[in-house]
């Protein structure tokens, strides 16, 4: 709103005064966009722009918050004199979260996002004056970046052989197996590829064949900890609400469909009854692949865009709201 | 141990013993033969045409894209014919052919094991064909969705991708006088084309990009301004007659034809249609509705691949565009591509597929992408028709 | 014009008149029977129009019904009367329902009057027909005609509109059938009569607008004038035309106004009667009256001429006989044979030329008798002249020898003188009588009558200027280019002598004579003009008869044979005179005397 303000108050500088007229027609909620218009009139104050309203306005300001493919578009249509003049800013796009009733409150945060597909990510747990580190697992390759100052910067990749070309890709970066061997000491496998070091330093990251037939992704114990409604995924956190265990659950749809995760309090007894609780974050996209997180109450989850066609990777982090 | 844990048990056993978590969807099924249809005859498959026009989106090009090995940036082919998910097994030109999966594509195996395209039906007939689960997958007129989704018809839209607005030709002295071409702009009701012709699906359009993906597009006018258009007409002397040609086999081109005549006629202007055979020249006529598809959901991209299918359907030469990085730059020169109205924006339609019950994993193309028949596989344990 | 002629002409006259006043008469009264079965057909044929055209209404109506009472359609009306219904999902349906139940036109209305689906104009959804929802009680209206814009264009239309009222909210049905050559068709025309519908879309007459069951009109031009009148006063007329100069190609139509449902004319009825039969009945009249008038005139013809025969042939005779008699065969007869009138006629006539002849005969006796007899008083006249003095004489004589007989020597030498001169003048007046008695016949050869007149009066020039009388002067006015005649020159001069020596006798104190000639058509002329005494009108008619004179003396046969020579030589002698002024004799001879009809002169004439 600072830019739409600056390019609004060059159109319309001192002495105009003002009508300020807002419009949403994008999928932000009112709640979104009362404290974006309230802050686009401080910005406008702040650079000396004065308001009228009807006969003592002597330009118009027509603020139409809209949103394309690449977010939101705030548009701003000057009219004075019987001229009209436009400005506007593109701001990226946020995932939106279903309003939240109380228990098991979910905020999703986009970690990464790239065009092509990716099978699990993670974000080793950064030590004092180390760089963060992001760990991607591809279908044909290990790829670590390193948090630069604006944006992940490329740090190492390590390639691997394909044992076989799939449609179904699976594969797991488990962090949690070897934590004697180090905070970030972990595996990363997928078909009959296994890397394993520490992956908060990707120099120390080797990569073997393991003969095993089979998924050599799949180790321990994978159980879900309930079964959704629908057929989704779940995965437990290390969270308690209510004095109830939390685990995170996707929708039952197919990777056509958009997608959501939602928490569930776990009830226990036979079956593993679980309430749905909190919020329900919702995606534009089918969640591919659901992990618990390094950090506790939080999980990790790679969802397919389908409207920008990116692989995005969330951490989806849970809190317990009484 | 209660019937319900034992059933609760039994699931977790099995899901134990197959050791294979539930995926966050279903997982695919190998196998099946995947009956498509399309309305039109392929005679041939010819990259190099591809290559030449790769915006265009036919039905050659997607038959194209599942039988060579990748597109390019630029939307060409790569590779060889049977090089991509599918080979060619059979062929009658212009009446049937079929497809079987490429075991060896390096993308991996289709999950179809084939794929059976039948030639030249019409739409009527595949929209039967669809409702009886004849057919698993056929492009649908987007006039004809809604009454598809009232037969039962499983319905997929994009977003509206495809415009189609009106081309006035340069050297017809009928459509010189720029207040004819914005009085006929001005006449016309996007609104009642969306909602009646076009049932709600698609979108009206006023300028050379869609809502969804500018965001911008609001900014262009679509509400009818009858007043406007007869004041203009009123300061031309003489005849006002417009000819407006049309895709002879375009059903919705027709309608939407017919219906700018009736709203040119309401502001004193005469617009006669005329039916164009396809690859005919359009020399009679003053404008002709055109069609043109954005090859990307980007605005920037999108928009320059719109308006050069536009220029070379209407025989007009545009100097490419540039700096199209912002908003605010697409913007601009999306307006003034709209300066004198040589083209007039009516309607964005959205590309309208049905599918049968069965076929699963099935993702909408976006804007630019082929279909992904070779993403999708056939449910065995779908409810199947006939 | 001979009788003949006549005759055929008043015959065929009469009859051509008597067939043309037949002709008109059928004519006419053909004509008239045509005009009221004319008549009768068209009145038949719009009573037709009419029915069929209530009939149709009815069934628009019940088909506009049937739409409306369709489940469809209360299906949509139920939905359209939710709020915020969608009328776009029906924008189709009109096409389906209308070809179902047949309807050319049929448009769904939402309760404003926007057109919801439309069949005629597909494209036309979301418009208005404002004119539906005006209040109106539709279901008494029933069908009527009114203009419908259509994708095409205007047409005309029998349109009914059913309402279906769903809680507070209106769907109209508007559905009706087209006008147009389909309902022609449906017309049963008798043969020779044709209906044509004129569609009124414009507000000028327009050709292609006028059709008949084939479609447009090939040949609309004929009736501009009248259907432009008609837009502009519509009223029922009736008006002929003639397409080609040709009678029979003509057509006689009767129009009538199709009127909408305010009174606005929409359409043209019009019924044709092709003149053909009629011309064609009228042209066999008139080849038959023409046949017959054809055979009337050989009849009148071959009638004319047998009447002329009969009538003519004895009139002819009778006329060539007048005709003889006037040339003076009076013993001409007439032999006829016909009609009792012409044989009648011919007796009489006979009898009259017998009678003339008898007549004649008697006349000729009397006048033989009459001119004996002034023969015997002239020659006794003329004789007891000189006889007197002689018988003096010799009394004389006598009387000196008995009473003187010394002086008797000089007496008998004078009375012998005296006897002698008496005795001479005798045997002159018998000698004249004999030249007139044995007045002979011409004897023919050229003669130029100006050489004649210049050698008599050169013989008299001598006597015009003698000693002792006054002069007489003598001109000549002769035509230099005069012909000669076929004449006998002795004769002619004989009778100009005595023309010249009348001409003396009547200047004595002189005077002028004047001789002239002239050519004349088929002759000559000659005038000898005196300027003398003159003669009475009396005188004048007595002049040529013998032996009348007005002078003292003479025989008086001068003249009479001047007028004998003249005749005999077929010309004409006539006298012009004005007591004390002159006289003129004009003797006109033929270039050739006729030939001479049979001598009648007295048998004994010559023996005087």
């Amino acid at each position: 709103m600072r830019d739409l303000a600056a390019e609004i108050a060059k159109l319309a500088p001192p002495p105009a005064r003002i009508n300020l007229l807002v419009n949403n027609i994008s999928s932000l909620t009112p709640e979104q966009v009362s404290p974006i218009q309230s802050a686009l009139r401080m910005q406008l104050a702040n650079h000396g722009v004065r308001f009228g309203n009807g006969d003592a306005a002597d330009t118009t300001v027509q603020v139409t918050l809209s949103e394309g493919i690449e977010g939101y578009v705030a548009v701003a249509q000057v009219k004075r004199d019987g001229a009209e003049q436009v400005a506007m800013v593109t701001v990226p796009r946020t995932v939106k979260s279903a309003p939240s009733t109380g228990g098991v409150l979910l905020d999703a945060k986009l970690v990464w996002q790239q065009p092509t597909e990716f099978l699990d990510f993670a974000l080793p747990l950064a030590q004092p004056g180390e760089q963060t580190i992001l760990a991607v697992l591809e279908p044909t390759r290990l790829v670590f970046y390193s948090q630069g100052l604006a944006s992940w910067q490329f740090a190492r990749e390590v390639d691997s052989d394909l044992a076989w070309v799939t449609r179904d890709w699976r594969g797991h970066i488990d962090l949690s197996q070897v934590a004697e061997q180090g905070p970030n000491a972990g595996d990363a496998r997928w078909q009959k590829n296994e890397c394993k070091g520490d992956f908060e330093h990707p120099n120390t990251v080797t990569c073997a064949v393991n003969e095993r037939t089979g998924d050599a992704w799949i180790a321990g114990d994978m159980r879900p900890p309930f079964i959704p409604p629908g057929g989704g995924d779940a995965v437990s956190i290390a969270l308690q609400c209510r004095s109830h265990s939390i685990a995170l659950a996707t929708g039952g749809g197919d990777w056509t469909e958009a997608d959501f995760i939602q928490g569930y309090e776990l009830l226990g007894g036979p079956g593993q009854a679980a309430s749905a609780s909190g919020n329900r974050i919702n995606f534009l996209g089918p969640v591919m692949a659901i992990w618990p997180a390094n950090a506790p109450g939080a999980a990790r989850a790679v969802v397919h865009n389908l409207q920008t066609g990116n692989y995005e990777a969330y951490v989806v982090a849970a809190t317990c709201s009484q | 141990m209660s019937r319900r844990l034992a059933a609760s048990s039994a699931i977790i056993a099995a899901l134990a013993i197959l050791a294979i978590p539930a995926r966050p969807a279903r997982r695919p099924h190998y196998g099946g033969t995947l009956r498509v249809e399309i309305g039109s005859t392929v005679n041939s498959l010819d990259p190099a045409r591809a290559a030449a026009n790769p915006a265009d989106a036919t039905v050659e090009r997607e038959i194209e894209s599942l039988i060579y090995e990748k597109q390019n940036a630029d939307g060409s082919l790569a590779g060889v014919a049977g090089s991509g998910p599918f080979r060619i097994s059979e062929w009658e030109p212009g009446k049937r052919l079929t497809l079987a999966a490429n075991d060896d594509f390096p993308g991996g195996r289709p999950f179809v094991d084939s794929i059976e395209i039948d030639m030249g039906r019409s739409a009527h007939d595949r929209l039967v064909d669809l409702g009886l689960g004849r057919t698993d997958f056929s492009e649908i007129p987007a006039e004809d969705a809604r009454q598809a989704s009232g037969l039962g018809v499983r319905v997929s839209a994009t977003q509206p991708d495809e415009l189609i607005a009106i081309a006035f030709l340069p050297g017809h002295s009928a459509a010189d006088d720029v207040r004819l071409r914005e009085a006929v702009a001005d006449s016309i009701n996007r609104a009642a084309i969306v909602d009646f012709i076009l049932q709600k699906e698609g979108e009206a359009a006023g300028g050379l990009l869609p809502q969804w993906s500018s965001g911008t597009a609001f900014l262009f006018p679509t509400t009818p301004d009858t007043v406007h258009a007869k004041e203009l007409r009123s300061q031309i002397a003489g005849s006002s007659e417009i000819r407006l040609g049309y895709d002879s086999g375009d059903a919705l081109e027709e309608s939407i034809a017919e219906r700018i005549a009736v709203d040119a006629h309401e502001a004193g202007i005469t617009v006669a249609t005329d039916a164009i055979a396809p690859g005919a020249n359009a020399g009679r006529n003053d404008a002709r509705l055109v069609r043109a598809r954005m090859s990307s959901a980007k605005p920037g991209e999108a928009l320059t691949s719109i308006l050069s299918a536009l220029d070379r359907a209407a025989g007009i030469d545009v100097a490419p565009l540039r700096n199209l990085d912002s908003a605010e730059q697409i913007y601009a020169a999306g307006r003034g591509a709209l300066d004198g109205f040589h083209l007039v924006p009516v309607v964005w339609v959205p590309q309208v597929y049905g599918l049968s019950d069965r076929v699963r994993d099935w993702e909408t193309p976006a804007a630019g992408e082929s279909w992904p028949l070779a993403d999708v596989w056939l449910d065995p344990g779908a409810a199947t028709k006939n | 014009m001979t009788f003949r002629a006549k005759l055929f002409f008043v015959f065929t006259l009469a009859l051509l008149v008597s067939v043309g006043v037949i002709v008109a008469g059928v004519t006419i009264n053909t004509r008239r029977a045509f005009d009221t079965l004319n008549a009768e057909h068209t009145n038949a044929l719009l009573a037709q129009f009419q029915r069929e055209f209530d009939r149709r209404k009815v069934e628009v109506v019940n088909r506009v019904h049937g739409v409306a009472e369709d489940q469809g359609t209360v299906t949509m009306a139920m939905n359209l009367a939710r709020p915020g219904a969608d009328v776009s999902v029906y924008v189709n349906d009109a096409r389906e329902v209308a070809q179902a139940h047949q309807l050319d036109f049929l448009d769904f209305l939402g309760d404003d009057g926007s057109i919801i689906s439309s069949y005629e104009w597909p494209a036309r959804f979301g418009y208005k027909l404002a004119w539906v929802t005006q209040p109106q009680d539709w279901s008494s209206v029933g069908a009527f005609l009114t203009k419908v814009d259509t994708q095409d264009g205007p047409a005309i239309g029998l349109l009914s509109v059913t309402p279906i009222r769903v809680g507070d909210k209106n769907l109209y049905v508007v559905g009706g059938e087209r006008l147009d050559k389909q309902f022609l068709s449906e017309l049963v025309l008798p043969e020779g009569m044709r209906a044509l519908l004129y569609l009124n879309l414009d507000s000028q007459f327009q050709a292609g607008d006028l059709v008949d069951v084939n479609g447009p009109v090939t040949q609309p031009d004929p009736f501009t004038a009248t259907i432009s009148d008609e837009l502009a006063r519509p009223t029922e007329r009736s008006f002929t035309i003639p397409y080609t100069i040709e009678a029979g190609a003509a057509e006689r139509f009767h129009a009538l106004p199709l009127q909408g449902r305010d009174g606005e004319l929409l359409g043209v009825l019009l019924v044709g009667n092709s003149q053909r039969d009629l011309v064609a009945i009228e042209r066999h009249i008139a080849m038959l009256g023409a046949a017959v008038a054809g055979g009337g005139l050989l009849l009148g013809l071959l009638l004319s001429w047998w009447a002329a025969a009969r009538v003519t042939r004895p009139v002819k005779k009778l006329a060539d006989g007048a005709q003889r008699v006037s040339h003076g065969d009076l013993g001409s007869r007439v032999e006829v044979r016909g009609p009792a009138e012409m044989m009648q006629l011919a007796n009489s006539f006979n009898r009259m030329t017998d009678q003339l002849n008898e007549q004649r005969e008697r006349l000729v006796q009397a006048e033989r008798v009459a001119a004996w007899r002034e023969l015997a008083r002239r020659l006794a006249h003329e004789l007891k002249n000189p006889l007197f003095p002689l018988q003096t004489t010799v009394q004389n004589m006598q009387r000196a020898k008995e009473i003187d007989p010394s002086q008797f020597e000089e007496v008998f030498r004078e009375s012998t003188g005296i006897l002698l001169s008496e005795i001479d003048n005798l045997k002159k007046i018998i000698s004249r009588f004999s030249d007139f008695a044995r007045m002979p016949q011409p004897e023919l050869a050229a003669v130029n009558l100006n050489d004649l007149a210049r050698s008599t009066t050169k013989l008299f020039e001598s006597q015009f200027s003698a000693v002792g009388r006054p002069p007489i002067t003598s001109e000549l006015h002769l035509n230099a280019d005069l012909p000669a005649v076929q004449a006998d020159s002795t004769l002619l001069r004989k009778a100009l002598e005595n023309l010249v020596l009348n001409a003396m006798d009547a200047m004595p104190a002189g005077g002028v004579l004047m001789l002239r000639t002239t050519a004349q058509d088929g002759g000559v002329h000659l005038e000898v003009s005196d300027t003398g005494t003159g003669l009475t009108p009396e005188e004048c008619d007595r002049l040529f008869t013998p032996y009348y004179t007005t002078k003292q003396h003479g025989t008086g046969l001068g003249l009479a044979i001047v007028q004998s020579v003249v005749s005999d030589h077929g010309g004409r002698i006539s006298v012009e005179s004005e007591h004390g002024v002159g006289t003129s004799f004009h003797i006109f001879l033929p270039m050739k005397p006729p030939p001479r009809p049979p001598d009648h002169a007295p048998a004994n004439g010559d023996g005087a």
